[in-house]
């Protein structure tokens, strides 16, 4: 289904417009005249720049180092981190699939009941998992090479094979100390894993290009951008309202929303989200308030274990999962926290249709179904596969290689 | 009492008592975390105050903060509210409720943030 023929005139006459920009001096304002508003205009901006500059985390001391760095890209790809020795964090989060498997849920010892998530930007979170129940990306890393449905390890396991890998002891002992115990090697390879996973960057999209063009006032570069994808980020940044969870460069605010997603697991049982989530990170031993945060001497406000002191635990977390950044999307799907949608169009029209009696009656009272043509289906998802480097439905390649 | 009002701040008044807040830092991003330090002033006559409980919402959206700050005193006789986060783009509106002996009274500010 394409655009209506009204919209592909008006589409046309704006890129006739913007052609027509480029010959006087450029300005933001004029193109606010074009087919967006300052409001509009405003919004696609807050999605920039991209790539954010480098991230640090204060509660890993590997964080940046870059023998630590090395050594849990190693680590990530090493079968010999699971209890059977048989799968590795890669054979889930694999590298050329933006970091998931293509399943609807993950297989990893057994099958998990959630849809495996891209790591690409993951440095940037504040929440890790689709229930965030880890404050940290090494705590998030922890979890599954200890869960017996992910790689089923233990403590003892994963500091002997440290200790059988000088390399790796070279690494780590100057970093974390002499004589370390099982369990803080363990630690250990987890925020080695993800001092590695913190520098990996999406790559930049035809999205960015037009933002920046925007930004600059460029409207030469600004008509290069695909009339659909335009149409599609007008109802992304207007009446869909999109930006109010997907927010900023990311695409993400990093917190959790209901949108009407089933929460039923299997008959009789429920994966209830957010709200088991908060409960998993309030208890967990490796969490910004346990012994292995880091961070020292931040002042009162700006420590990062503040998030996980001041969480609090609601009833309409139920059935919250993590807003997911839009970036790459094509290369991750099935989506949503089940992998219940296959495609981004029906991700879309799941926005489209959205079934308000599915959402908490004391949730917030924010989404609507949004009521799409068929042209603008087209349009949002043509906007959203501009996020992505290249088109979908192609495989990765060299291009989409994740930058660092 | 007049309270001076630092650069940035904002002044709330109501019956019993005056208050000046600012929030480091600023201005309020969205997912960014934040304090507000807040100066009560009760006004002559007024009820000694008790207590001060610092919140937000977006009122429009039905919903609160996914955090609740941490209160503590800044030691020159104000108030520092650590914690604080708005994980979304709006209006918000920001709540004091101060507890005097007896009675209570709640002083706001809207603003939107980006």
């Amino acid at each position: 289904m394409r655009a209506s023929p009204g919209a592909s005139r008006r589409a046309t006459g704006a890129l006739a417009i913007a052609v027509a920009l480029a010959t006087a001096p450029p300005s933001t304002a004029a193109l606010a005249t074009d087919d967006f508003d300052a409001d509009e205009i405003a919004r696609i901006v807050s999605h920039g720049p991209w790539p954010p500059p480098p991230v640090r985390d204060p509660s890993n001391r590997a964080s940046g180092d870059a023998g630590a760095i090395a050594l849990g890209q190693r680590l990530f790809s090493d079968p010999a981190m699971s209890a059977a020795g048989s799968i590795s964090c890669a054979s889930c989060h694999d590298p050329a699939r933006r970091f998931t498997d293509g399943k609807a849920r993950a297989i990893g010892l057994a099958a998990h009941d959630r849809n495996t998530q891209g790591l690409l930007d993951a440095g940037d979170w504040r929440w890790f998992g689709w229930d965030g129940g880890a404050d940290t990306l090494w705590a998030a890393t922890l979890r599954p090479l200890l869960s017996p449905v992910e790689m089923g390890s233990d403590p003892a396991s994963i500091a002997e094979r440290l200790r059988r890998d000088p390399s790796a002891m070279r690494v780590i002992e100057p970093l974390f100390g002499l004589r370390l115990d099982d369990e803080s090697l363990a630690v250990a390879a987890a925020k080695s894993i993800a001092a590695w996973l913190e520098t990996l960057r999406s790559p930049r999209t035809a999205f960015d290009a037009f933002r920046d063009a925007i930004a600059r006032g460029d409207a030469a570069q600004a008509a290069r951008y695909p009339a659909a994808a335009r149409r599609g980020l007008k109802l992304f940044a207007g009446r869909g309202n999109c930006g109010t969870c997907h927010v900023g460069p990311a695409f993400s605010n990093s917190e959790f929303h209901d949108i009407g997603r089933p929460f039923v697991v299997a008959p009789g049982r429920v994966d209830p989200g957010r709200h088991a989530g908060i409960r998993r990170v309030q208890r967990d031993r490796y969490n910004l308030l346990g012994p292995f945060n880091d961070e020292r001497g931040a002042a009162p406000g700006r420590a990062r274990a503040m998030q996980t002191r001041t969480v609090v635990l609601q009833h309409r977390n139920w059935g919250e999962w993590r807003t997911p950044t839009l970036r790459g999307l094509c290369a991750t799907a099935p989506y949503m926290h089940d992998g219940s949608l296959p495609t981004l169009r029906d991700v879309v029209r799941h926005y489209s249709a959205l079934d308000l009696d599915r959402l908490h009656a004391d949730g917030e009272s924010l989404l609507r179904p949004l009521e799409l043509s068929p042209s603008e289906i087209d349009d949002l998802v043509a906007f959203l596969e501009t996020l992505s480097p290249s088109p979908c439905g192609t495989m990765a390649n060299a291009d989409e290689e994740p930058t660092r | 009492m007049q309270a001076a009002q630092a650069p940035g701040a904002t002044r709330l008044e109501a019956q019993q008592v005056v208050l000046i807040y600012r929030t480091q830092p600023q201005p309020i991003r969205v997912g960014e975390r934040f304090s507000v330090v807040a100066a009560l002033c009760p006004r002559a006559g007024a009820a000694a105050i008790k207590g001060l409980a610092i919140d937000a919402t977006m009122p429009e959206h039905r919903h609160g903060m996914n955090y609740a700050p941490v209160l503590r005193a800044d030691g020159v006789g104000g108030w520092i509210a650590d914690g604080m986060l708005f994980h979304m783009p709006g209006r918000w509106q920001l709540s004091f409720d101060v507890r005097m002996a007896g009675r209570s009274e709640r002083l706001a500010a809207e603003f939107d943030v980006h």
